[in-house]
């Protein structure tokens, strides 16, 4: 009996290790993977490559993080991401500048997202099917907007930015993904935001009785991952100058909830742990840049990517019953 | 009292008033063509997949359940049965339905023994199978073989002018009505939707319950996609996109909660034949994008969960 509690109490410890580092220890032992096997991985064009690809990832599961956290689940966010960068595009074509074009780019992905988190709320819609309902259909509205066809970026400015690099070879993408970072982490850990999405996420009904504005958290919290997600698709379109609207963003929501479960975020809701979905978000790519420089078949990579997930819920199902 | 009349009405009949006015605008639309044997016929045999992975749909949502992988259960069935089609009718559902058994298990695994939440274990399992069904021939289609036999018969057969696709999908919908209604089984799964604390109390298996059902969905949404396999002559990788959806829907739509607990099995094939009439509504349209069917079925869904919620809430 003493050696069963014994060991219960190990594999407990190790849950929690595995919590806490879990991200960490995945993103080294990709690095040494790679290093072995991937030819070219040990050069500073590496680190550069990642910090490009890693933007729009990163910027969605920023916002995944904290939707995660209120226990919901944002499956809308590689559509919001087609159809606003699918709107940027047709404005961008239709004369209109680059500024305005992308304030009303942002705007139209902040109010899906408030429009997610009004029915999540006020219509008690579960997240899950209100966001692949919401997925589906903005899906398909990028597609009817486009006519199904791709848009190139009008405006070489765009461009020019999306592909601009600092001395050094710096992508620009590196000020993005560090103010994401930073915006992130702040209100995560130093606004009292953290604190409620992690109230709500653990025990919704106590968060409610001890007067957390449970409304307008979860409105703000997916108006939140809306914004970011058309902010990701800004960047994507700056860096591919192309909008392919059946293509684009598609699956991203994939790696951003891998990026935030490995990264230790509960997905039964909890305290969103921006660094760790950092780490999440650079393993999400470091998988892709092995399998693309591997000659592994992509789709491999979501195999692998969902068992990640899938890992990662069983290391976290302990945590609430 | 009014609010329960209205409940009561909601869960009853509105699926089959809905399904009986749709076929009325949609045989007045297209003047007889919608009426025409061949229309009704093909129809229906384009339904019978969906609908039969949305019975195993059923019992997991009355379970208060979720399934989202019944589409890439399908989809890897109906690569395995392309690949297995040279080996004669036996091989290939031996084969695919092993296939889909054992991805029942896994997420009757990850559901019933190790407590993970169902929407996100099946959304995991969701990714995985889409993935491996790429993955077992390089994301291309696959050309089956014995077209014209008895593989072949399984999804473009013909008895007695029924498409055989029609006659299974009647026998399971027939089936998991009498098991819904008749058996304990039937009775325990509408207990753990019910309250599922108090289930385990009654001394009901939750966890064996459980495990059957997601091995169930399993086996049915495999079987639909080794039918799909057969009436398109290959494998497709793509197979089953949208079932999550269109699946959820169908059961909805049927006047199941989506909360569990409530519901009929007859209400599965109710929103699976509604949905079967608003996609040929769209395909007789003509030009109208294929997107607009994912629009209007996802609009329509919400419309049926908000409908539900606030009769619920009354």
């Amino acid at each position: 009996m003493g050696t069963l509690t014994l060991k219960k109490g190990d594999k407990e410890e190790f849950r929690s290790w595995a919590r806490k580092y879990g991200a960490i220890g995945v993103f080294l032992l990709l690095c040494v993977i790679n290093m072995i096997f991937t030819r070219n991985f040990l050069k500073i064009s590496t680190v550069w490559n990642v910090i490009m690809q890693m933007a729009p990832t990163m910027y969605i599961a920023v916002g995944m993080t904290f939707v995660i956290g209120t226990a919901g689940i944002d499956l809308s966010v590689g559509s919001i991401l087609a159809f606003t960068s699918i709107t940027l595009a047709s404005l961008l074509a239709h004369g209109w500048s680059l500024l305005p074009a992308i304030l009303v780019t942002l705007v139209i992905g902040a109010a899906i997202g408030c429009f997610n988190g009004f029915m999540v709320n006020k219509m008690r819609i579960e997240p899950i099917i209100l966001t692949i309902v919401m997925q589906m259909v903005l899906r398909g509205c990028a597609i009817f907007v486009s006519n199904g066809k791709s848009i190139p970026i009008a405006s070489q400015f765009l461009k020019d930015i999306g592909l601009y690099r600092f001395p050094g070879k710096v992508p620009v993408q590196i000020i993005f993904v560090v103010l994401v970072m930073v915006v992130g982490y702040f209100l995560a850990q130093k606004m009292s935001l953290g604190s409620y999405v992690e109230a709500i996420g653990v025990n919704a009904k106590a968060a409610k009785l001890t007067g957390v504005r449970f409304s307008a958290v979860i409105i703000l919290v997916y108006m939140l991952s809306g914004l970011l997600a058309s902010m990701a698709g800004v960047l994507e379109v700056a860096r591919s100058g192309a909008v392919d609207p059946s293509i684009i963003g598609d699956m991203y929501e994939v790696d951003a909830i891998a990026a935030v479960a490995i990264g230790g975020t509960s997905l039964n809701g909890g305290k969103p742990n921006i660094i760790g979905t950092m780490f999440g978000v650079i393993i999400m790519i470091l998988i892709k840049m092995m399998i693309n420089m591997n000659d592994i078949p992509y789709e491999l990579s979501n195999v692998v990517k969902a068992f990640i997930i899938l890992f990662s819920l069983y290391i976290q199902r302990e945590r609430k019953s | 009292m009014k609010s329960i009349k209205a409940k009561q009405i909601i869960s009853e009949y509105s699926s089959w008033l809905a399904l009986l006015a749709l076929i009325l605008v949609s045989a007045g639309m297209n003047r007889g063509d919608f009426l025409s044997f061949t229309n009704i016929s093909n129809l229906l045999r384009q339904i019978s997949m969906l609908g039969i992975s949305a019975i195993g749909v059923n019992f997991i949502v009355i379970a208060g359940c979720k399934d989202l992988s019944v589409g890439g259960m399908a989809a890897v069935c109906s690569m395995i049965a392309a690949h297995l089609s040279g080996f004669g009718l036996p091989v290939v559902l031996f084969g695919g339905l092993l296939a889909a058994f054992a991805m029942g298990c896994l997420n009757g695994v990850l559901v019933a023994k190790l407590k993970i939440m169902p929407f996100i274990a099946t959304l995991g399992t969701m990714i995985a199978y889409k993935g491996i069904a790429l993955l077992l021939n390089d994301s291309k289609s696959l050309a089956a073989q014995d077209g014209d036999g008895p593989f072949g018969f399984l999804g473009k057969g013909i008895v007695l002018g029924i498409p055989f696709p029609v006659i299974v999908f009647a026998l399971i919908a027939v089936c998991g009505i009498l098991v819904s209604k008749h058996t304990r089984y039937g009775r325990a799964v509408y207990a753990i939707g019910g309250n599922e604390e108090s289930a385990v109390m009654m001394g009901i298996p939750v966890e064996r319950i459980k495990m059957i059902l997601y091995i169930v969905s399993g086996l049915l949404s495999g079987l639909g996609g080794i039918m799909i396999a057969s009436r398109l002559n290959a494998g497709i990788p793509t197979t089953g996109d949208s079932w999550d959806m269109y699946t959820i829907a169908a059961v909805v739509m049927g006047g199941t909660m989506i909360r569990g607990g409530e519901g009929k099995i007859s209400g599965a094939v109710a929103g699976v034949l509604i949905w079967g009439v608003i996609q040929n509504m769209i395909n007789m349209m003509g030009d109208v994008s294929s997107y607009w069917q994912q629009i209007i079925m996802g609009l329509i869904l919400l419309a049926a969960v908000i409908i539900q919620n606030t009769v619920e809430s009354k």
